[in-house]
């Protein structure tokens, strides 16, 4: 009798596998477990309570409210125009696809923080962009409302967030094959028909692949409205911050968190359940 | 070994700096036969302990504070003299000393940072050592208002030493403000609507504006109406007046560089990292009263490396680990014997002509932290807090 051999998929998956559990799984149940406990006198004590919780949901709904719509705001943002430039390197680029692909990607470089502080040299009053249209007579005095509000922390993170976005649906059009594309083309379908029906029902992976990961980064972020957000830009990832720091209050922190990471997977639920359906009417002759 | 260093250094060939580094000098292409020869010197020689002694020292100390105090204290290559090195771990808020001391610090943490705000509650918790001041010669260099703080001390005994100090001051743009601010509440005057500062520094704003709503010299021992008028007063700042709320005093000082702010709450230091570009910043000790932060080196309880930390503690207090903390971060010293040794511009900062004066007219000291347990007529820290957080939230 032959002994018991695991599946060879196991095997290769389980590198993967167990740096998943020990750098994701284990921290993220550690602090869900913290979420529930409370602390007195700067310890942190087992005395399990919902009451962490219930203070998100009554002191935190509005800035947890701004800070999801802000991130499905940058997330479509980001997913549409990220199919606009990957649709462009994949189709109309042809073999130069993969260099504007690369240019994109090139905008990665130096940082998070090198480029919060570009466009706040680009958006402040005496930045780049007042400066120029002061000098080319188109205003008179320089535009405050460009910086210091969510405008500017939408801009800051959308074109942070693009390039990670045209990856995936990059990625995800380049398995679509121009043969159905030629066909249907022959057949005197519409480039919108096309889009509609083979398209976007093919890359609707990358689109939401692009979409969530957007989302969650967004709506953890703590920096953005720090540096660019006015003084009614607070995301809620300035007070998890506070929690963890200035409050020294782990818990509560944690129980921020957790209430973010539910608001993301509850609007990332629905887009995906209202994104198949919309797919499936459109796909109807 | 150190003859052939010798050898090697009257032949012009090598230097060696204060910090025991060995630099070796190079005129063109060396041969393979010089090259070999240098590098077999220089292993040696690291070997030998002539290279970089910090590499080898004897006693790790591990720092828990505010980044650039730690190397401040290696003036004049202390640590490499003293066959010290230092593990720093940098802090963002004095809470966290107390997080940090509570879950496991005590018995592996050395030295600390605290502010003499939460000083005395760190010490009556128990987190820190009292100091034997017979080990630490230096503390005589201290100017006598910091010699005598009484916040410094507990039933007699010193826990912190006073390292560095600065003000919270009301700092103009005078380029645009032709009329030096007075009130921390001119802040609230029509023509600097959206030219307002605001920092997320909670003790920076709450105690100058405690003392000008509630008009008392005891701004941490107020009632909660008091409390609320305070935050009122805050949060209509921050809504009708302010143009954000920079993340640290740097920002701020960008902002007035910039333009985008004429008026705010800042530290002295910012008229200086604003830059020579910026515009002229001037600042005014509003009459309601100000506060002023004084940052200290305490020695956390059951420290594993007392004597070394006691080193480091004495060399905090002399001339030139003050001059240098103060040359790098602009904060003022609290030893008189580093005037000389300053820049003119941390120089120029602050009131040095008369250090004894000023604190007299401060009550010779810093005001007691909120009370932390509830129960008497006051506000409490949480209080406090709870309010801020609120504050961000409007």
């Amino acid at each position: 009798m032959a002994g018991f051999r695991l599946p060879r998929s196991v095997g290769l998956l389980s590198p993967s596998l167990g740096a998943n559990a020990i750098f994701f799984v284990v921290p993220l149940v550690y602090f869900f477990v913290l979420s529930f406990l409370q602390v007195r006198s700067f310890q942190v004590v087992f005395d399990p309570t919902t009451s962490n919780y219930v203070r998100v949901l009554q002191q935190y709904s509005a800035p947890l409210a701004s800070t999801l719509s802000l991130a499905v705001t940058v997330a479509t943002i980001v997913t549409v125009v990220g199919f606009i430039y990957a649709s462009a390197c994949r189709f109309i680029g042809g073999s130069k696809g993969g260099w504007f692909l690369a240019i994109a990607m090139i905008t990665l470089f130096g940082g998070y923080l090198a480029k919060l502080y570009a466009w706040r040299t680009i958006l402040g009053e005496n930045g780049i962009l007042n400066t120029g249209l002061i000098e080319l007579g188109l205003i008179q005095s320089p535009i405050t409302a460009l910086l210091y509000n969510n405008f500017a922390v939408i801009l800051a993170l959308t074109h942070y967030t693009l390039p990670l976005a045209i990856l995936p649906i990059y990625g995800s059009l380049r398995a679509i094959e121009d043969l159905p594309i030629a066909a249907a083309r022959d057949l005197g379908a519409s480039d919108g028909r096309i889009l509609k029906d083979i398209i976007l029902p093919q890359c609707a992976t990358g689109l939401f692949s692009a979409f969530a990961m957007t989302l969650l980064f967004v709506s953890g972020d703590a920096i953005a409205p720090r540096l660019l957000g006015g003084t009614s830009s607070s995301m809620i990832g300035v007070f998890i911050q506070d929690q963890f720091g200035f409050r020294v209050n782990a818990p509560m922190g944690s129980a921020l968190a957790f209430t973010v990471i539910a608001g993301s997977a509850i609007i990332l639920v629905l887009i995906g359940l209202g994104g198949t359906r919309l797919l499936r009417l459109g796909a109807r002759p | 070994m150190s003859q052939e260093f010798e050898k090697l250094r009257k032949a012009g060939l090598a230097v060696s700096s204060p910090s025991g580094l060995a630099q070796f000098r190079s005129f063109g292409l060396t041969t393979r036969r010089d090259f070999l020869r240098l590098a077999g010197a220089g292993t040696l020689m690291v070997g030998t302990g002539l290279g970089h002694r910090s590499a080898m020292a004897a006693e790790t100390v591990n720092f828990f504070g505010w980044q650039d105090y730690d190397t401040a204290l290696d003036a004049k290559g202390f640590f490499a003299a003293n066959d010290i090195a230092v593990k720093s771990t940098y802090m963002t808020d004095n809470n966290e000393i107390i997080a940090n001391a509570k879950n496991g610090g005590i018995g592996n943490m050395d030295l600390v940072t605290p502010d003499l705000l939460y000083g005395p509650f760190m010490a009556q918790l128990g987190l820190f050592e009292p100091l034997d001041l017979a080990q630490i010669p230096n503390f005589s260099n201290l100017f006598a208002p910091f010699q005598a703080m009484p916040a410094a001390k507990m039933d007699g005994q010193q826990f912190c030493l006073p390292f560095a100090w600065g003000n919270v001051v009301l700092m103009y743009n005078a380029d645009v403000v032709k009329e030096a601010p007075t009130s921390w509440l001119d802040m609230l005057k029509p023509e600097f609507k959206g030219k307002v500062g605001l920092t997320a520094e909670m003790s920076h704003l709450v105690i100058p504006f405690t003392m000008a709503v509630a008009k008392t010299r005891a701004p941490t021992r107020i009632t909660k109406e008091a409390l609320a008028d305070v935050y009122a007063t805050l949060t209509k700042i921050k809504k009708e007046q302010a143009r954000s709320i920079a993340p640290s005093f740097g920002d701020l000082a960008a902002q007035f560089a910039s333009g985008e702010i004429v008026i705010a709450p800042a530290w002295e230091p910012v008229s200086v990292w604003a830059g020579e570009k910026a515009p002229a910043l001037k600042w005014s000790f509003p009459v309601e009263g100000s506060f002023s932060f004084i940052d200290n080196m305490a020695l956390i309880k059951d420290a594993p490396h007392k004597a070394t930390a006691y080193k480091l503690l004495n060399q905090s207090l002399s001339p030139e680990a003050q001059a240098n903390a103060a040359n790098k971060n602009m904060t003022a010293v609290t030893v008189e014997k580093a005037l000389p040794l300053l820049d003119a511009k941390p120089r120029s900062l602050y009131p040095y002509q008369d250090v004894a004066g000023f604190w007299a007219a401060r009550g010779d000291g810093m005001p007691p932290l909120w009370p932390v347990e509830k129960g008497g007529d006051f506000v409490t820290l949480d209080d406090v807090l709870s309010g801020w957080e609120e504050f961000l939230r409007a």
